[in-house]
């Protein structure tokens, strides 16, 4: 007897000190290598977007600084086209508010939207603005940018920029919005750079603080919220008591010409990192293998399947949609309201199926495992 | 307990569980219970914690004990969305404990009071037993179902979640392991007691006791449970052990041995009525699901407070509609307006409070000039890795059903095909 408990008790005490202990991962061959998908994921999709994305604001940057200082019709057009290869960019990291993003806020100072037109005009007269009180909330980023550049014709833009009311503040404006986009991306790319990618990939566990709690968390709600609700749900009206659409809900509602091509790219966007595609379109170990490697299952079929085929789903819809969105959302509201239908089915795949198979929680309180 | 309300503290759960939620779940019967300010938050908590400490060092027992159940109970009232088995346990242990004469010996009463009890009533020593007892063995019923031992759900999706647990990950992750803990698990609940009560085996039964929770702990987010059962079994152990032990490490066990005596400590006489119902309430009340038709898992009638614990993987996402019958369309609710993320995960898969919400809401919106709200929810529910489908009837107006005991019948059966991808 004695011998059998202090073997017991040996034993236990051998657990004992294994509990709660952080797990090294030496992963076999054959089972799925989580450290290795959040290094990939680290490595291959998440700096090279933030990378690409300071790529398109430095470039933004200089042409606006070629704008301001001689403010041409053709200038203008280069700032344009390098807001909107900022943008595209932007749809790539939009999914990321976590770890350093969330630390300066990178989404609110980079796309809040619709814009604050007039706290923008009311910026430029007065010339004093700091963008991070509250009310130059939608001031800034991006969207500020779609107003300014355009909300005119080019040839009524470029002259307000010379020689209308408050030209110069204008531009010192323009000037200023730029360069809070390259400030913020900046700080986060360094930060990704000399030290967090390191902490994010030896965060292996599924709890909250974890790096896989961390991006899915933030994944879903930025799906949910950025691209569900703010892209579709909103301007189509779906999810309103009136039912009235709200035109001017859209993003790049001045530019009006790319509404689709942003909603897409988010799309795209999300099924890459999704599917574990890097910059240059090439595939890697991702949550869709991870789910086929626990056996995930969606009623009899594998849960990865069903949620690529909602993807499908989504981008079939977005195909009927149609620039400008604003116009759309208004005649043809049905259509509209069912792009946001499909999208909403998704989340409910990855809110309810995918984070339940993969175990990560949402919250840090006990559990009782209901 | 001391320790386990200072966790609770230090990782600013007071704060965010019951300072900052606008709104509370209340348990039914229990709706007129006030909600303290921030400040008497605190002072109630800051009560459990002395008070705990009071109980474990022996000093004026009899009020500490009582000043700890009703300040913990009272919390645990507060909000559903905090139930937690564990808590319901203490709050049960607590509650015999009043009656119990648990500081008459090896305490700092025992040496003001200048008397040290050497004996106990009989029944007062078994109550303790009896109570873990009950929580092992209805949480070993628990487990027979057919999710549990024919399915090895929801071991099967949680143990392959830990293949990079040290030495025995890869053994987590083959599917024969979920089975055999499955059934281990649920053998071990059903017997352990009374291993542990049959003097022969009760050194390895307490040797499996420590490992099983250690076990859990290291591979389950379940806080301070393993350890307040670990220390809660010693119970079982004979008082010359317990004499033992504590005459070694107990400093106040040398002051009060001086003041020994052979009789018994006279007991309230009330306590036999009180503790023979509670018993008897005890052993009723997690048979409870049984008046229900529903499956106790997916619609979970009947659920609390009957030690299913750790029992299954459910998941939801429930989105809220506002209808204003003079318009044409629906709001769709941001939870997050309204509820903590805690609570929001817990709402999502739980019906009662579901319709608890529903009444909020219309309160909420009648507040803002819609006189006849209506409220319908989409929740959408996956139970043990089956795909996710509706819980309740997505078009019921729900602010017209009743909060009651009664059966929900606007709860779908678990066996419903509302799976998503046929939804459109």
């Amino acid at each position: 007897m004695k011998l059998r408990t202090k073997i017991a008790l040996a034993s236990g005490l051998a657990v004992a000190l294994m509990c709660c202990h952080e797990p090294d991962s030496e992963p076999e061959q054959d089972t799925f290598d989580r450290e290795g998908m959040l290094t990939h994921y680290a490595d291959n999709i998440i700096v090279p977007r933030y990378v690409n994305f300071e790529n398109a604001v430095n470039g933004l940057n200089w042409q606006t600084e070629a704008f301001i200082a001689d403010p041409t019709e053709s200038n203008l057009a280069a700032v344009k086209a390098a807001w909107k290869a900022s943008v595209l960019s932007w749809q790539r990291c939009a999914m990321f508010e976590f770890g350093p993003a969330a630390n300066i806020l990178l989404q609110t100072s980079t796309n809040v939207y619709p814009a604050d037109t007039q706290q923008v005009e009311a910026n430029i007269m007065s010339g004093i603005y700091d963008f991070d009180s509250v009310e130059n909330l939608a001031a800034k980023g991006l969207p500020a940018l779609d107003y300014l550049l355009f909300k005119d014709t080019p040839e009524s833009t470029v002259a307000a920029f010379n020689a209308g009311e408050d030209a110069q503040q204008r531009l010192d404006y323009l000037g200023a919005v730029v360069n809070l986009l390259q400030t913020q991306i900046d700080q986060v790319n360094e930060a990704w750079h000399n030290g967090y990618r390191d902490e994010f990939i030896s965060s292996t566990g599924t709890s909250v603080g974890s790096s896989l709690g961390l991006l899915l968390n933030a994944m879903n709600q930025s799906f949910e919220t950025n691209t569900r609700m703010q892209k579709l749900g909103l301007p189509s009206g779906a999810a309103t008591f009136s039912m009235t659409p709200l035109p001017g809900h859209v993003e790049a509602y001045f530019e009006g010409q790319s509404n689709v091509s942003f909603i897409e790219a988010s799309m795209i966007g999300f099924e890459d990192l999704y599917l574990g595609n890097t910059e240059s379109g090439q595939a890697g170990i991702s949550l869709g293998e991870y789910l086929t490697s626990l056996q995930a299952t969606h009623n009899n079929s594998m849960l990865h399947s069903v949620i690529q085929s909602q993807f499908d789903d989504v981008f079939t819809s977005v195909e009927l949609l149609d620039d400008p969105l604003s116009a759309f959302v208004e005649t043809d509201q049905q259509t509209a309201i069912s792009v946001y239908v499909e999208m909403q089915q998704l989340v409910v795949l990855w809110k309810v199926d995918m984070m339940s198979a993969l175990g990560v929680l949402i919250t840090y309180q006990d559990n009782d495992g209901d | 307990m001391f320790l386990a309300t200072i966790r609770f503290a230090a990782h600013g759960w007071i704060e965010e569980m019951y300072v900052e939620p606008q709104f509370f779940f209340s348990y039914f019967g229990f709706e007129w219970l006030p909600r303290p300010s921030e400040f008497w938050t605190y002072v109630l908590f800051a009560l459990t914690a002395i008070s705990a400490l009071m109980v474990c060092l022996g000093f004026r027992y009899r009020l500490a004990i009582v000043v700890f159940f009703l300040s913990f109970t009272y919390v645990e009232l507060l909000d559903k969305a905090n139930y937690l088995n564990h808590y319901y346990f203490i709050s049960v242990v607590a509650f015999a404990m009043i009656f119990l004469p648990a500081a008459e010996n090896f305490s700092l009463d025992s040496r003001r009071k200048k008397v040290a009890y050497e004996k106990a009533p009989r029944w007062a020593v078994l109550m303790p037993m009896v109570l873990v007892g009950i929580v092992y063995v209805f949480a070993g019923l628990a487990k027979v179902n057919t999710d549990w031992l024919f399915e090895a759900n929801p071991l099967t999706i949680w143990l392959p979640q830990h293949v990079d647990f040290p030495l025995i990950g890869q053994l987590l992750a083959w599917k024969p392991t979920a089975y055999i803990m499955a059934w281990g698990g649920a053998i071990y609940d059903l017997t352990i007691v009374f291993f542990l009560a049959y003097k022969p085996t009760r050194r390895v039964a307490f040797a499996a006791v420590v490992v099983f929770h250690v076990l859990t702990c290291a591979l389950f987010p379940i806080g301070m449970f393993p350890f307040i059962m670990i220390g809660l079994t010693t119970v079982f152990f004979s008082a010359h052990l317990h004499r033992r032990w504590l005459g070694r490490v107990y400093f106040v066990a040398r002051d009060t041995a001086r003041f020994r005596s052979e009789e018994i400590p006279r007991v309230s006489r009330i306590a036999p009525w009180i503790l023979v119902p509670f018993l008897i309430l005890q052993l009723l009340l997690p048979f409870r699901s049984a008046l229900y038709s529903s499956d106790v898992h997916w619609a979970e009638e009947g659920y609390r407070f009957s030690w299913r614990v750790m029992l299954m993987e459910k998941a939801g996402h429930a989105i809220f509609f506002v209808k204003d019958a003079e318009q044409p369309g629906e709001l769709e609710v941001d939870l997050g307006d309204h509820l903590t993320a805690n609570q929001i995960k817990q709402l999502s898969t739980q019906p009662d409070m579901i319709l608890e919400f529903a009444h909020h809401l219309e309160k909420v919106y009648q507040a803002r000039a819609i006189p006849n709200p209506e409220v319908r929810a989409e929740v959408w529910v996956t139970l043990n890795g089956e795909g996710s489908k509706l819980l309740i009837d997505p078009q019921l107006d729900l602010t017209k059903v009743e909060v009651s005991f009664a059966q929900k019948d606007w709860v779908l059966p678990r066996s419903n095909q509302s799976w998503l991808t046929d939804a459109k």
